[in-house]
Formats: C-alpha cells, sequence, structure tokens
C-alpha cells in the first residue's frame, strides 16, 4: 500500500465534500489554532472535556492558515485543503503505544514519541 | 482514538432533537473534517518504518459510522426544507454534494477491502462489515446512478474475495443495496 493512494484520496476528498452538508466553510476553524474552540464531535455540546488533550485537536500554534474553502469547492480548492493538511508537522498524530491505539498486530514498533497523547 | 470521536456518546449527540438540526449538521461536518484530518496524517505516517495499516483499516470503518451518522441527520433536515425555498434550495444542493462525497468514500474504502498485500483480513473484514453495516444508509441517499456504481464495485469485491467472512459482509452489503424485483 502507497500512502496517498488513490483510494486514499476518494476517502479523504469524500469525506472533506460530505462535510459541506452544514453549509459552513470548514475553514472556520483552523487546525492548530490553540485559542480555538473544541471540536464539536469529540466533545459533546453542553459538556465538560473530561478526556484531557485528547478531545481538542493538536497543532501548532505557527501551523499554516487553512485554506479560504467554500461550500462549492472546486478541484483547486480541495488540492488546496490537502496541501493545508500536508503541511500539519509530524507528530501531532497520536502515538501509536499510546493505549487508545491498538497495539495487537504483530507488525513491529510503531509510534512517535514526541507526539502528544491524543 | 478515532474510536473516541465516532463513540455512542458523540452520535447520540448528532440526533438529540433538543439541538437544532443545523448545529448537529454542524457537528457532523466538523467530525467528518476531524477524520478527514486524522486519516491524512496515518496516510503520511505510513511507510516502511511505520506500518499503521491496520490503525487506517479501523479508521475508514470508523469513517463510515461517522457518515452514516450525518447521513441520518440529513435525512431528518431534508423533511422541513422547502424545494421552492431559495435559502432551503441551497442547503438541498449542500446535501447532494454530500452524498456525492459518501460516494466517494465509499468507493476508497471498497478498494480497501480488496488490498490483500497491506491489509490483513481481520484488517479487511473490520472495514467490510463497516460497509455492511453502515454503507446502506448512505447508498439510499445517493443518486441513481451512484447507486449501481456502489452496487458494481461491491459484486466486484465480493466474487473476487476468496476469504469466506469478506465475502459473507459485501453480500449482505449487496443484498440490503440491491433494487426491488
Amino acid at each position: 500500500m502507497n500512502t496517498k493512494s488513490r483510494w486514499i484520496g476518494l476517502v479523504l476528498v469524500g469525506l472533506l465534500v460530505a462535510s459541506t452538508c452544514y453549509g459552513d466553510p470548514p475553514s472556520a476553524r483552523p487546525v492548530g489554532d490553540p485559542d480555538a474552540p473544541d471540536t464539536p464531535a469529540a466533545r459533546p455540546a453542553g459538556q465538560p472535556t473530561t478526556d484531557g488533550p485528547s478531545a481538542t485537536p493538536v497543532g501548532q500554534a505557527d501551523a499554516p492558515a487553512a485554506p479560504d474553502i467554500d461550500t462549492a469547492w472546486t478541484h483547486e480548492e480541495f488540492e488546496a485543503a490537502n496541501a493545508y493538511l500536508d503541511a500539519i508537522q509530524p507528530g501531532e498524530y497520536p502515538r501509536l503505544g499510546d493505549p487508545h491505539v491498538r497495539q495487537d498486530h504483530p507488525r513491529g514498533q510503531h509510534g512517535r514519541p514526541d507526539g502528544p497523547d491524543l | 482514538m478515532f474510536d473516541k470521536i465516532i463513540r455512542a456518546v458523540n452520535m447520540a449527540v448528532l440526533m438529540d432533537p433538543t439541538f437544532e438540526v443545523s448545529e448537529r449538521l454542524k457537528m457532523g461536518g466538523h467530525m467528518l473534517i476531524a477524520l478527514a484530518d486524522i486519516l491524512n496524517k496515518y496516510s503520511d505516517a505510513y511507510g516502511p518504518d511505520v506500518d499503521v495499516a491496520e490503525e487506517i483499516a479501523h479508521l475508514m470503518a470508523a469513517t463510515l459510522v461517522g457518515s452514516r451518522q450525518v447521513g441520518e441527520l440529513i435525512n431528518e433536515a431534508v423533511a422541513d426544507l422547502d424545494p421552492d425555498d431559495p435559502d432551503d434550495a441551497e442547503t438541498l444542493g449542500n446535501f447532494q454534494d454530500a452524498w456525492s462525497g459518501m460516494t466517494e468514500q465509499m468507493e476508497g474504502i471498497l478498494t480497501a477491502v480488496t488490498i490483500d498485500d497491506a491489509f490483513s483480513i481481520e484488517a479487511r473484514l473490520v472495514m467490510a462489515k463497516s460497509i455492511a453495516t453502515n454503507g446502506p444508509i448512505m447508498v439510499a441517499g445517493m443518486t441513481d446512478a451512484d447507486q449501481a456504481k456502489i452496487l458494481a464495485q461491491a459484486q466486484q469485491v465480493a466474487e473476487a474475495e476468496a476469504d469466506a467472512d469478506i465475502q459473507a459482509a459485501m453480500e449482505a452489503f449487496i443484498a440490503e443495496i440491491s433494487p426491488d424485483e
């Protein structure tokens, strides 16, 4: 399996297109903005955060600005969205040795020791 | 971690009528963006030294849970929309885009089920079962052409599959989405 295979691209684009169902630009909450509110899906509205840092997407304060993606996305805008996602620095995804992540497969040592605990 | 995003309590919030459906759609949209973001990062991480294929398979299965829930939300929201109202018509257009996105998502994951040189049988079965469980609601919202496309791809996957459990899951999915005679 190659990274960024066509099927992964399909799923990525599909998710992003499907996310436009509510009509607001998804760039309204830049990923990586430490002042941004929690992702609603990660923390149900009206409930306090109980999972520590895992409830908030993490990023870097100097992460690139999210592309201005309108509800009717063009191919170029999807490319911009992918470029934006690609620019997010390594270390932001979960440590694969984390107990939240499956470890029962025998494919060797995973993980990025500097990764945050999501 | 992605299992936490699509855990039952979050899915229940999306269907909680005490929140406006527009707000819940926004939550659902954010959830899908978060899943796409995580998938992108796992894809970047995957390589000779970091085999996260199993995680990616579980993430694929999780994205289907999220999309199915958004599909149910769309179905709920559509009932209150007037196609003759310009604002509502725009929203209906957004919904059609959403179903189109789910078609691409489904195509990608159906392809992933066939990749036996990277995914274990167990991982492919996780994806196939998620398709069988969550796929029918997604397919129901698609255009006739997209429904036919997904059905044809699912049939190809089932016919070529050697593993009995994966084949059974795909056949269950096919039975659910096949047009009534």
